[in-house]
């Protein structure tokens, strides 16, 4: 009675070995197996534009005095809706990024920014940036949905009557 | 990354939790995330947080478009449209151009009062949905409870993050949530789907994060020149 009690017991054992094993083999096939759609790539399109000539309101749809370089005339209509008078482009920077894998730019001030894209179906993006400043304070910390193509702007106040700009647009690689 | 005992959740604890709640989750996220919320007092406070502002929100939604006595008010705003006109003539439609559907966005909703790591921390979510918004409109957004205000790193989150959710047909941008370490002003285009949106630093963030913010987060929708928010400290 007493050996049958104790093969009992060690069969379980077995079973339960067996199943923790079998859970290690096929724990990293679960995870590959979500990880299939994430190899897919986006391109993201970073642009970083120095605003001077801070104003006390934004200027009129056709503002003479606001000045924006012909490499932003894509955002002219939404640069315009903010309170500076030069809009000059600092640095361009394109990046092909894995579906919900992190990736870090560094902004030509020293400030960082970071992204993990969630998805990018029917032309639509969605992804988690994070901005964060020299000190590593979040400037601006979101999971935002928008259009691929379209930019994205996100601005701050940067010393005085200057602000930092960036345009940040999706695409499909 | 710290599971149990902490005090504060990671960012990406708190990015788990919130792909949980959308059911974005992995089956082995899923068992990290269920293990979080069991062993974790803050994850279980911050997935009820979320879970009290996507319902709130809903119930919000719901009851604008559901409201029974909407019918009502038309009616009466028709009947005094038809005594008005028999002492004041009938009323021409305005000669300006029909809002496009573009421009017919929704802001609503959260923010979070509280700090992050020394840092004044504010979260907001925008939504884009076919109502125009009035000039001047103060659209409240954030529904904090004591838990948000005493909880540095937590903040609300209205549930949309399937993509599913997300492509709303029409909409061009929306946003799940948002936080900064100063006030934040969104900026709509008027011609089109876009918005900036803008960040006013904090020159005393460090100095103000242990403390936190005790007002609530306000965003002033003004077309034409975008919006404004009026700074956490002095919101009504």
């Amino acid at each position: 009675m007493k050996c049958c009690a104790r093969s009992g017991v060690t069969s379980i054992k077995r079973i339960v070995a067996f199943c923790a094993f079998a859970a290690l083999c096929f724990a990293p096939l679960v995870g590959s197996a979500d990880e299939s759609c994430e190899n897919a790539k986006i391109k993201v399109v970073v642009r970083t534009i120095q605003a001077t000539g801070a104003r006390q309101s934004a200027a009129t749809d056709q503002a003479p005095t606001t000045s924006v370089e012909e490499s932003l005339s894509d955002l002219k209509p939404q640069l315009l809706l903010l309170p500076f008078s030069t809009f000059h482009l600092i640095s361009l920077k394109e990046e092909e990024i894995s579906l919900k894998k992190k990736e870090s730019f560094r902004l030509p001030n020293g400030q960082t920014l970071t992204f993990r894209p969630m998805y990018m179906e029917k032309e639509r993006v969605g992804m988690w940036l994070s901005w964060k400043d020299t000190d590593g304070s979040d400037i601006l910390n979101t999971r935002i949905h928008f259009d691929a193509d379209d930019s994205v702007l996100t601005g701050t106040d940067y010393h005085e009557n200057e602000g930092r700009i960036l345009a940040i647009r999706a695409v499909k690689p | 990354m710290r599971e149990s005992g902490s005090k504060e959740l990671s960012e990406q604890q708190e990015l788990l939790l919130s792909s949980y709640l959308d059911n974005e989750c992995s089956f082995i996220s899923r068992l990290r995330a269920e293990r979080l919320i069991k062993r974790n007092e803050t994850a279980k406070l911050f997935v009820q947080n979320l879970k009290n502002t996507s319902d709130t929100y809903r119930s919000l939604f719901s009851e604008s478009t559901q409201s029974p006595d909407l019918w009502d008010k038309i009616s009466q705003r028709i009947d005094a449209e038809a005594r008005a006109a028999l002492y004041l003539g009938q009323r021409k439609p305005p000669t300006e151009t029909h809002e496009k559907p573009s421009v017919a966005h929704f802001f609503s909703k959260q923010a979070l009062v509280g700090g992050l790591s020394g840092a004044a921390v504010a979260a907001c979510v925008l939504l884009f949905i076919s109502r125009p918004t009035k000039p001047g409109e103060i659209i409240p957004v954030y529904t904090g409870g004591p838990v948000a205000a005493h909880n540095p790193s937590a903040f609300h989150q209205a549930s949309l993050g399937s993509p599913q959710q997300a492509a709303v047909a029409g909409s061009s941008m929306e946003v799940d949530w948002m936080r900064s370490n100063g006030s934040l002003k969104i900026i709509q285009n008027p011609s089109n789907n876009s918005a900036i949106f803008w960040v006013r630093k904090r020159p005393s963030a460090r100095a103000l994060g242990s403390q936190g913010i005790q007002a609530t987060p306000t965003i002033r929708a003004l077309h034409e020149e975008g919006l404004d928010v009026t700074p956490l400290g002095t919101a009504k």
